[in-house]
């Protein structure tokens, strides 16, 4: 899932504070999920923001609304009745969700509420943990299902650096070591062997690095 | 001889190595590098010039190399892989070579955050094997990453770190073994002042053939102080001090643990000597470079030998 | 000069049964500005309740839980506890007084309890003047 948290009000305050009306709108997917974005968090900010706007005697229209999935179009459109009444959208979503009502409502700007973080797993109520970048090349059977992109601060392929202390990463003491963490799961698993073939410079190409990327598959367009 | 360093014809030569270190300045000041290399020169093989140390922007390695063999110094190349994609660090090797430097040390250098450029973005296209095999593939196969031909390939004496001490600690032998297959020829080790741990590092190397294979080189870092002392044992990841060292300094006057400190480095590199597999020391003295005389002086490694 | 009385929304459980029959109409009627609601449970109570409850013209709510071992839903009184927490670093963030969201254990079947609770936390807001009403600002 993706995960994101809320941005700072004053910041988006200072965003919005040109609109007199705005429609607040969730999403109840993954911002849901890791307590950023979905139902709850949409009526938290449109109830903070009206307290903070009546602070100052201060009254733009706000509207709450929230949808399944924001990056999806068919559950963008469920929103159509409501968007040419106001002014802006204030997204809940995530970056994808923004980009994606911005390029179905034309006409309207689209303000983040989120900053969106990672890709990530809920490891318990509370606890999210960034474990795939999109490299676009996944080697995970060769780690132990630990990725050595993602889960070491260095992208090392071939062994853990010289920092790292107690399966802990140099970086801060509350990262762990993704290569310690990679060694002890192939040592329970009796797959060390894996790890004495030299891993070549990986191809970044696929990537990010390689420019935005785009999935077509004719088999699933109507 | 795979190249023309100097630090590989005094290894071959089975002479005992002393190589030391040099930071160059926080800025475009040579007399920096000109007072540094001037208590260095004559007394060891080779000076690494560290790239970037600590992610602290700092002049070139490849320029201060380049100024410190126009001293009259044979310098080691550190090169991490933090700051540069593969086309920077192979366009640098061959900027390197082309200015007469011989040696290479490939590191994968310490993480952006510990720096003075923390929101830098971390670049790490290559790990420090990758670039050990990049070098080597230069140097054997005159070809860059991707097999395309080099005009002119440099021939680098490549090098590498390694930390006895580092966590888990059962890796460490099987990551200088993934080392030396992609290329390595010298290794210089994390500042040692456990040496029974080392010796036990030493022999788990020997067991698994690898000083036939690699020069390891033994690091030594001289104590300025017991603050010095406790930071470096409790704030520096790999750093392996016993209390008894910690307790040595901190058990004379303020004035007289710096003395201390170059008396343990001392004995340090005379049991280092003994160990069967070491085959030279790597004396890392930051901002300290005026005591590396006499500590190799009382060391008995003043004399570096004519090869 | 007559004024307003402090608008209160008390939540609180049924299960303390704070009330005996007809006395909650004449509690009502002796605390104008006091909006009680009977939950099945305080732990029925979310964050955004609390926002919405102070955006829609309260000046304080006040949330009343059953003691932690009393909880008849076992964790509804602790959660309640927790998200009145949570609510207030909403409030931190845009700048109003976060005791405006108060929750307390009471003791079951004593109304004396929430009477002297009232007090405080009515005094308490006396001194933080008026939130203003935005829904009024949006009505105007």
């Amino acid at each position: 899932m993706i995960v994101a948290e809320l941005k700072p009000i004053n910041e988006i305050r200072n965003m919005i504070d040109r609109y007199s009306s705005i429609l607040v709108v969730g999403c109840d997917s993954c911002v849901a999920e890791c307590a950023a974005g979905g139902q709850r968090e949409t009526m938290l900010l449109a109830a903070a923001l009206k307290l903070s706007y009546g602070r100052e005697n201060k009254g733009p229209r706000i509207t709450e609304a929230w949808l399944d999935r924001q990056c999806v179009d068919d559950f963008i459109d469920r929103i159509a009745d409501q968007v040419p009444e106001h002014e802006a959208i204030l997204s809940l979503g995530c970056g994808a969700g923004v980009q994606a009502l911005a390029r179905v409502y034309t006409d309207k700007p689209i303000i983040p509420a989120l900053n969106t973080l990672f890709i990530g797993e809920t490891q318990m109520r509370g606890v999210w943990q960034e474990n795939c970048l999109g490299c676009g090349q996944c080697k995970l059977g060769y780690f132990g299902a630990v990725c050595p992109v993602t889960r070491c601060s260095k992208k090392l392929m071939n062994g853990p650096c010289g920092g790292s202390k107690g399966g802990q990463c140099e970086v801060n003491s509350e990262i762990q070591c993704g290569w310690d963490m990679i060694i002890r799961r192939l040592e329970g698993l009796g797959e060390l062997d894996r790890l004495s073939e030299y891993v070549p410079p990986v191809d970044w190409s696929t990537s990010h690095s390689g420019g935005p990327r785009r999935v077509v598959r004719e088999d699933q367009k109507p | 001889m795979k190249t023309e360093s100097r630090l590989e014809k005094v290894l071959r030569a089975g002479h005992f190595a002393v190589t030391a270190e040099c930071g160059p300045p926080k800025g475009s000041d040579v007399s920096v590098l000109e007072t540094k290399s001037a208590h260095l020169r004559g007394y060891v093989d080779a000076v690494n010039v560290t790239d970037n140390q600590t992610a602290i922007v700092r002049m070139s390695s490849v320029a201060a190399c380049a100024i410190l063999k126009g001293l009259g110094v044979e310098p080691v190349l550190q090169m991490v892989t933090r700051d540069r994609n593969r086309i920077a660090l192979q366009s640098d090797l061959f900027g390197a070579y082309a200015l007469g430097i011989r040696n290479v040390l490939c590191l994968t250098g310490d993480h952006q955050t510990f720096g003075n450029q923390k929101q830098a973005v971390g670049v790490f296209d290559l790990d420090s094997t990758q670039l050990i095999r990049t070098v080597r593939d230069m140097r054997d196969n005159g070809k860059i990453i991707g097999g395309e031909d080099i005009q002119g390939a440099p021939k680098m004496f490549i090098g590498a770190a390694e930390n006895p001490f580092a966590d888990p600690v059962t890796w460490r032998v099987v990551r200088l073994s993934k080392k030396i297959d992609a290329g390595v020829d010298f290794i210089q080790t994390q500042c040692i002042f456990n040496v029974d741990r080392f010796s036990e590092f030493m022999h788990q190397a020997r067991d698994m053939g690898l000083t036939q294979k690699v020069s390891i080189l033994a690091g030594i870092t001289p104590i300025k102080s017991v603050g010095m002392a406790r930071y470096m044992a409790t704030k520096v990841a790999g750093m392996d001090i016993p209390d008894e060292v910690i307790a040595r300094v901190a058990g004379v006057p303020k004035d007289k643990q710096a003395d201390e400190g170059i008396r343990i480095a001392v004995e340090t590199i005379q049991k280092v000597r003994e160990i069967k597999g070491v085959a030279g020391i790597h004396l890392m003295a930051i901002e300290w470079e005026h005591r590396v005389p006499e500590i190799l002086e009382a060391a008995g490694l003043e004399k570096r030998p004519e090869v | 000069m007559e004024t307003n009385p402090i608008r209160i929304v008390v939540y609180h459980c049924r299960n303390l049964r704070l009330f005996k029959n007809g006395e909650q109409k004449a509690f009502a009627r002796s605390r104008p500005g006091v909006t009680l609601v009977a939950l099945p449970c305080s732990g029925k109570v979310e964050a955004h309740h609390l926002l919405k409850t102070l955006a829609g013209g309260a000046q304080g709510v006040l949330v009343c839980g059953c003691a932690e071992a009393a909880c008849q839903y076992l964790e509804g009184s602790m959660r309640a506890h927790k998200r009145v927490a949570y609510a207030r670093s909403w409030l931190r963030q845009i700048g109003i007084e976060t005791e405006r969201l108060q929750f307390v254990h009471l003791p079951p079947m004593d109304g004396n309890a929430l009477d002297e609770a009232l007090n405080g936390f009515t005094a308490r807001l006396e001194s933080f003047g008026n939130v203003t009403s935005v829904a009024k600002i949006q009505a105007g």
